[in-house]
């Protein structure tokens, strides 16, 4: 065969002209025969018991099919979900437990049809006192969400980590991690200092909504779902049905954004159980406002106790982490590992002691979020190595500098050691700074967390055809990141045949093998490695079919292109192989695999897979009258191992900056009372272009030194890590006012200014 | 720049219905004439005339029931800036964009032109219109803080037919009263200041005539605050603004920002613009 497209031609770009035409297929845009649409009456009330649910003039109204309880729950073999910890019902059974929880689904002819019989529903409440925040969930006298134990297990951890579920009314789940004698450590110290740090409650804002629709066949049921975790999912809609995974189907098209957010089981079983009450497919497409009332980022305060010797070295941290978990668990249980397990940062301890609270409260929900905890403690300790090193007179460059842990070194004992050269990134952001401007303050920050997911694994197939035509099939799903691009390039590299010959399979459960999900920077790595294995299986049985064709061993030939160089003679493989399959042709199918084996030894109960580093600059300006920041200068870096391609990887840094520099400076999501008061996309602020800072920039190292393909990471996550403690950094850098809360609203930063006249806070020795 | 959006006040969402994917029927009128709208009004039931349709489509969306729309597209006349007289006349579907981009505003209302520049984004520039602005008259809207500045009336024709001009803070009220646009008197020299830059938290606007001075805040009130300054104000500023915020009514409760900080930033935005206004900078 010949190639004749250009390399512009392949996957990647194929990608963005159906996007840039509206070709794209979401699961938004998928119709069935006889399909209904569902419609969701949700809790006006943060905290109630249901005494009666009455749809019965709902359920008269022409076209509507049928409504859905909790009473419907019953028929359910287990109706709970979340991520180890399962707590969230499919539809409330007895009790609404945050404004927006879903207490009626309806099934109807079309949307407005559903929409109207909502409306006909007539719920009796009995409102509940509820708490809003982990402050008033922890009090004595605190109503309590749950009467009963949490079902579920806890994630795996190892050496080094405990947890407790239900250690208090009201805590869901607490983590604690540490090394060394941390009591000794900070005895020892020359200079302690405790700061307490928050974070606000950020909504995931994917443009596409939560959309799914179901259809059952007998008591097989198949989805089109926006869920980034196909996979994931099918177990969890399995085991909620009593059913076999093999009678759930998942097809999963073309995401239009997640940020975690459509990460793990949501309101897929709902969808499932309204199309098995109504005996068609059900589409439930939930609007914009909705899906902010699905899932939000954690909210946390994290206090730390640092000490330091009198050389400006790090000896030992103590974190107390509370997080709100919302009314249900979600991944609560994730959150709380990761955020405790990374309050170290990318710095040599003798002792780390942690603790990392999951605390419940009648808000939204707290789940994966891009970055998984690390911004969370990325945010606090980056402020805090800042501020310590202010307050000893250091340079916070040079004390970040004689800090940093070495490529090799383990960031916790018995982990796998840096996969990178901190300092090398750390000086390439120093290196692009602007210069000093008078009136002008800079701040750094180097973010770090693990990725890849622990003990992942992943599973991937490769056909290659009669006419050196490839097919990558894995369930990395397309979110945006560019993932089908990635698993052909690493596909093609192997078998030496040019990009625009390979196309990736859609996904869908019943066909392609499985993967743990499409988060935790895991794809290209986790599943490129068995991309990449199963490309080399395709390229052996074709050597091996070429070899007994020509008479010869496998180590005689070599493949170029596709053709077969045996010698000094070249020949076609086409012919070759139509010669003796006749018919249609044949295809060599390569199956690979990757697994990281657990290691109870280390903190996470397996290796880590890859280091994620995020160096963070910024400058800025403040006025001192207002508090009203401007960010003049953004500069990030981070380290892809090795860069399959260049600008995908600036893309997914900048992308991830660009989010944290909003949560840094204005996005959050804000409750009045027990409502929430800014949760609809009007009223939302995320960044527009114009808010970006004139100077933005991007920067990716290729240490090479990866578990990936090549030497390769995952990148997804990066950028977000160490965006606001930079920019307060920077901030305190040019007024001396300390901030220690995101947002930095001007009001803030003024009451931050203003407080410069108080008496310090550190407790030196 | 913050620039947090703020929600209507009114009427609040149903949050259990917040599916924003229904609405209701409703019949369209496309009126030809300013009187034909009028006639579609009073023959309709629960009627709302539509220009831009940023504010009704969202209202509608949350829950809204309109009998009617009557689109105001078709007729002639109501969107462009012209001369009358001593009045400048902004026609109410004049798109901001219009705003932005007029001469003959930046003649007579220097400073007008420049602020327009940079209200809400392109899009809403695009499609929002100046009179649909100051009929809604959100709190954080732009529209009924800059014409009150400037002693702005509007022309509006009642239900019943008869012309009236109403000072720019009273519309929005009835929604029968179709505003035909906006009349800025210049007969004497007057240009247009504003400092935006805690928007939507908090914006100042100054009028700066020969006579005097008229400064309105917005975003913390309901209806958009107004101060009648003497020309000498401007020599004063930070005692003058010191007053000003001082005396300022209650503020809105919010969550975006305190009231402590909104008044202690009266004062702050309200003295910049009067050292502006002093050093006749724009």
């Amino acid at each position: 065969m010949t190639h004749s497209h250009t390399q512009e031609s392949d996957t990647y770009f194929r990608a963005f002209r159906k996007k840039a035409t509206g070709q794209s297929v979401y699961t938004f845009d998928v119709v069935l025969p006889f399909m209904l649409h569902g419609k969701l009456l949700r809790s006006p009330h943060a905290h109630a018991r249901i005494k009666s649910i009455d749809a019965s003039k709902a359920l008269a109204m022409d076209g509507v099919s049928c409504v859905v309880t909790g009473a419907d729950l019953a028929e359910l073999a287990d109706p709970y979900y979340g991520v180890g910890l399962r707590d969230q019902p499919v539809i409330a059974i007895d009790r609404v437990r945050y404004v927006g929880d879903v207490v009626a689904a309806v099934c109807a002819v079309d949307e407005n049809t559903a929409y109207r019989a909502l409306q006909q529903i007539v719920v009796d409440y009995e409102p509940l006192l509820s708490v809003m925040t982990p402050s008033a969930a922890l009090m004595d006298d605190a109503p309590v969400l749950f009467d009963t134990p949490t079902r579920g297990v806890s994630p795996v951890i190892g050496a080094g980590s405990a947890y407790k579920i239900d250690p208090a009314p009201n805590v869901l789940y607490e983590y604690t991690f540490g090394y060394g004698d941390v009591d000794r450590a900070l005895d020892s110290a020359h200079a302690l200092f405790t700061d307490t740090f928050e974070i606000g409650r950020i909504n995931h804002f994917h443009l596409e909504p939560y959309v799914n629709v179901a259809r059952w066949t007998g008591s097989q049921v198949e989805f089109w779902s926006c869920n980034q975790d196909p996979f994931v999912l099918r177990a969890d809609v399995a085991r909620i049905f009593g059913l076999p995974v093999t009678d759930v189907r998942i097809r999963t098209p073309l995401i239009g954004g997640g940020f975690g957010g459509k990460s793990y089981c949501k309101m897929e079983p709902l969808v499932a159980l309204m199309s098995r009450k109504a005996g068609a497919p059900v589409r439930l497409a939930l609007s914009m406002d909705e899906s902010m009332l699905t899932l939000v980022k954690h909210p946390a305060s994290l206090t730390l106790t640092t000490g330091v010797d009198k050389q400006g070295l790090l000896l030992g941290r103590r974190a107390d982490i509370t997080l709100d978990g919302g009314a249900y668990s979600d991944a609560s249980t994730l959150v709380a590992i990761k955020t405790g397990f990374r309050i170290g940062g990318p710095y040599r301890w003798q002792a780390i002691d942690s603790r990392a609270r999951i605390v419940r409260t009648n808000t939204i929900p707290s789940g994966s979020f891009r970055g998984f905890g690390g911004t969370q403690a990325s945010w606090a300790s980056e402020r805090q190595i800042d501020m310590i090193a202010r307050r000893l007179g250091h340079d916070p460059v040079a004390f970040r500098k004689r800090n940093l842990l070495k490529a090799g070194e383990p960031f916790a004992p018995n982990d796998r050691g840096i996969d990178l050269d901190l300092a090398a990134g750390f000086d390439r952001l120093i290196a692009s700074m602007p210069a000093r401007t008078k009136g002008r303050g800079q701040g750094v920050a180097i973010g770090i967390k693990d990725a890849g997911g622990t003990g992942n694994h992943g599973q991937a197939l490769v056909r290659v055809n009669q006419s050196g035509q490839v097919c990558v099939s894995t369930a990395t799903v397309d979110i945006g990141q560019g993932a089908p691009s990635a698993m052909c390039r690493i596909a093609t590299e192997v078998l030496g045949l040019p990009r625009n010959t390979a196309v990736y399979a859609s996904v869908d459960t019943e066909h392609n093998p499985p993967d743990n999900g499409t988060h935790v920077s895991c794809a290209t790595m986790i599943t490129g490695l068995a991309v990449e294995a199963a490309a080399r299986d395709a390229l052996q049985q074709v050597l091996a079919f070429a070899a007994s064709q020509l008479g010869c061993t496998a180590d005689d030939i070599t493949l170029e292109g596709w053709l077969v160089r045996h010698g000094g003679a070249l020949h076609p493989l086409e012919p070759m192989i139509r010669k003796y399959f006749g018919g249609i042709g044949w295809e060599f199918i390569g199956r690979g695999a990757f697994k990281e084996p657990y290691a109870p030894a280390t903190p996470m109960g397996a290796e880590n897979v890859s280091w994620m580093p995020c160096w963070s600059g910024a400058e800025v300006e403040v006025d001192e009258e207002t508090g009203q920041v401007r960010v003049l200068s953004l500069v990030v870096g981070s380290d892809a191992g090795r860069a399959l391609d260049m600008g995908t990887c600036i893309g997914q840094v900048e992308g991830a900056a660009a989010q944290a520099f909003a949560q840094a400076m204005f996005e959050e999501m804000r409750y009045r009372g027990d409502q929430p008061d800014n949760a609809t996309p009007l009223a939302y602020r995320v960044p527009r272009v114009a808010d970006m800072p004139q100077d933005f920039r991007a920067f990716v190292m290729e240490s090479r030194l990866g578990v990936g393909p090549g030497g390769l990471k995952g990148i997804g996550e990066a950028g977000m890590l160490g965006i606001a403690a930079a920019i307060a950094n920077a901030i305190e850098d040019a007024t001396g006012a300390s901030l220690t809360k995101t947002p930095f609203t001007p009001e803030r930063v003024l009451a931050a200014l203003d407080a410069r006249q108080a008496p310090d806070i550190a407790a030196s020795k | 720049m913050l620039a947090q959006a703020i929600h209507p006040p009114a009427p609040p969402h149903p949050i259990a219905m917040r599916s924003r994917k229904h609405i209701s029927p409703f019949n369209l009128v496309r009126a030809r004439t300013v009187d034909e709208a009028g006639q579609a009004m009073a023959a309709s039931r629960n009627a709302r005339y539509v220009a831009g349709g940023i504010d009704l489509i969202d209202l509608m969306k949350s829950g809204l029931e309109v009998g009617t729309i009557i689109s105001l597209d078709a007729i002639p006349g109501l969107r462009g800036i012209s001369l009358e007289g001593d009045r400048l006349f902004i026609g109410a579907l004049t798109t901001h964009a219009d705003i932005a981009e007029s001469e003959l505003l930046h003649r007579h209302v220097p400073g007008f032109r420049e602020i327009w520049a940079t209200v809400a984004n392109l899009r809403i520039r695009m499609v929002g219109t100046f009179g649909g602005n100051l009929i809604s008259a959100l709190p954080h809207y732009d529209a009924p803080a800059a014409c009150a500045a400037l002693g702005a009336v509007g022309r509006v024709r009642k239900a019943a037919g008869e012309y009236m001009d109403a000072p720019v803070t009273a519309l929005g009220g009835d929604k029968s009263a179709l505003l035909e646009g906006t009349f800025i008197d210049v007969h004497e020299p007057v240009r247009l200041l504003a400092d935006r830059s805690l928007h939507p938290v908090l914006s100042v606007y100054l009028a700066v005539r020969p006579t005097g001075m008229r400064a309105t805040i917005a975003c913390a009130f309901a209806r958009p605050h107004v101060i009648d300054l003497p020309l000498d104000a401007s020599l004063a500023q930070a005692d003058v603004a010191a007053e000003v915020a001082a005396s300022a009514p209650a503020m809105m409760e919010s969550s975006i920002a305190s009231a402590a900080y909104q008044r202690r930033m009266i004062a702050v935005l309200l003295k910049r613009l009067l050292k502006r206004a002093a050093e006749r900078q724009p």
